[in-house]
């Protein structure tokens, strides 16, 4: 009787954290598009303002911050101090490469970013500046489209194993 | 020499510059790594082993390069290398490099030859590109006014001189629409070429107002780097004063981020890049120079700040383009400095020695000749 009411508990509590852990992902993909929206602005200053070259720029940018996308620009910034082979389209595309499996980014931002690095660096201080203004209103739209992801299928997927939890454990026992 | 390529199978570091390595079989040995050939999993496995000071030297522009470039520029012989003057990269052409006073083509397999041969090295458009972004660090943004004045200054005072198609805005070049072609010059510092002409400039220990005149190449510029040099350290019989350099084309010191990458001397302070009527005030006001060093006087402004500096007491050494005192006094803006008696000695470079004769020497007070033959 105990191990029914012990397992019923684990199960519930096993589909639960499942269903949060689906639910987190919304929410941690919104997380990493402000996190990424603050990068590039503090990327758009040491360009626009301070000229400051693009790997020790890209560096001062992602102090402090945290998150896949900070992983991205230290990497990209590696590439650039040390293995002079890439161009800066081919250090961009493998760093891209590498986070672009984490469950908390999404293509919309992958694709966004992509086209960004494309131009990275390579014309004036006006210009540039122009495709910074470009990639913050692309993210901002995608930054809203991701909360009302979050807000349709957060709760949901919360709600979906807690009930999937208590159904399992009702059907077994 | 390039001593030949040794095999590695084992190296420690991860980081390839200059410095100590430890090879497998325990030998410690120090050597600049120039170029990874082969790269499995950290460990290196080719290098190749740099003891000619003149590669070293020559790092900056080989960085410049993307590495299928650098690996031919590295196997060319090194007796065109040491005299190595410039390489010219264009689009859709064969590059050549320029040693010793004549040019040559260059293969793809690093030979270089005095007529167009058929394996020539043709640069293509991602080559331009590469090199684009390792001179401007991946950054162009940052060589704005560099490129409207049509060059890049590399680490070690290298310039790289750009051409192709520009944007014409309001006020003159606004940027390039395409960069197709390179020019990296190789300038060498010379020392002591200042020395014969330092008796002239110099009386009772104190620098005279100089001007110096002079019909193009004939090394008003690399007199003017050992005049600072010289000046500025000193020498037996003459303390160091302090000089201040005005350097609008970044010619004179080469300077890198701001740092002079040719011996300008210990007191120098330069303004680098900067208008040269601008440059004499601000290093007036901030800079309290003894000497102020300027290049190519010729606009009405610049006399007006050589004037400001000269009421301030500080001594002027500067050049004009000219062939000789009768020549200068056909222009307008040398004819007014020269009616005023602003300077004390007028130095005439010439080339009946050879490149950069002093061939006479006038006081300009007086309108004396102190030297009347030329001498090297």
């Amino acid at each position: 009787m105990f191990l029914k009411v012990a397992s019923s508990i684990a199960i519930v509590v096993c589909c639960t954290l499942l269903g949060m852990h689906m639910a987190f992902r919304y929410k941690q993909r919104i997380y990493n598009i402000r996190v990424l929206q603050s990068i590039l602005a503090n990327l758009e200053t040491e360009i626009v303002y301070y000229s400051t070259f693009l790997s020790q720029a890209i560096r001062n940018s992602i102090k402090a911050l945290d998150g896949d996308w900070k992983t991205f620009f230290a990497e990209v910034a590696d590439i650039l101090e040390n293995k002079k082979e890439y161009s800066l389209t081919e250090a961009w595309a493998k760093s891209l490469n590498k986070i672009q499996k984490s469950p908390y980014i999404g293509k919309v931002e992958l694709d966004i970013m992509y086209r960004f690095g494309l131009q990275l660096g390579s014309s004036d201080r006006q210009n540039q500046q122009k495709y910074f203004k470009i990639v913050q209103q692309q993210l901002k739209t995608e930054e809203e489209n991701a909360r009302q992801l979050h807000l349709r299928y957060g709760k949901m997927y919360r709600s979906l194993g807690l009930l999937l939890g208590l159904g399992i454990a009702i059907i077994l026992f | 020499m390039i001593t030949p390529q040794i095999k590695f199978t084992y190296l420690h570091s991860d980081r390839f510059n200059t410095g100590l390595f430890l090879y497998k079989n325990g030998y410690n040995q120090s050597f600049t790594v120039i170029d990874i050939l082969y790269k499995k999993k950290g460990r290196v496995y080719m290098i190749q082993r740099i003891e000619n000071n003149q590669i070293n030297t020559l790092k900056p522009i080989l960085d410049a390069l993307p590495d299928n470039l650098k690996r031919i520029v590295l196997s060319i012989n090194s007796t065109i290398l040491e005299g190595l003057e410039e390489i010219r990269i264009r689009q859709n052409r064969p590059i050549m490099v320029y040693s010793r006073g004549r040019d040559y083509f260059l293969c793809t397999d690093g030979k270089i030859v005095s007529h167009h041969p058929s394996n020539a090295y043709i640069a293509t458009r991602e080559d331009i590109k590469r090199i684009l972004e390792l001179i401007s660090n991946y950054s162009i943004y940052a060589f704005e006014e560099e490129l409207r004045n049509g060059y890049i200054t590399l680490q070690g005072g290298y310039r790289v001189g750009i051409s192709g198609k520009v944007v014409l805005g309001k006020e003159g070049i606004i940027t390039f629409q395409h960069i197709t072609s390179f020019n990296i010059r190789i300038a060498r510092q010379i020392i002591d070429v200042a020395n014969k002409v330092l008796p002239f400039i110099i009386d009772n220990g104190q620098v005279l107002h100089t001007l110096i005149l002079s019909p193009p190449q004939q090394g008003k510029t690399t007199l003017l780097r050992d005049l600072s040099r010289q000046l500025s350290d000193g020498f037996p019989g003459f303390r160091g004063v302090k000089v201040g350099i005005v350097d609008e084309r970044s010619e004179i010191a080469g300077c890198f981020q701001g740092i002079p990458q040719n011996d300008v001397g210990v007191r120098t302070d330069i303004l680098d890049g900067c208008p040269k009527a601008l440059g004499i005030i601000m290093l007036i006001r901030s800079m309290s120079p003894n000497v102020i060093i300027t290049d190519e006087i010729g606009k009405p402004e610049d006399v007006i700040a050589i004037e400001d500096a000269l009421n301030a007491g500080i001594k002027i050494i500067t050049t004009a383009h000219s062939s000789g005192l009768e020549d200068a006094r056909q222009r307008p803006i040398l004819k007014s400095l020269l009616d005023k008696k602003v300077f004390q000695r007028i130095l005439v470079l010439g080339n009946s020695l050879g490149t950069g004769t002093l061939e006479k020497v006038y006081d300009g007070i007086n309108e004396r000749i102190i030297l009347n033959r030329p001498i090297r």
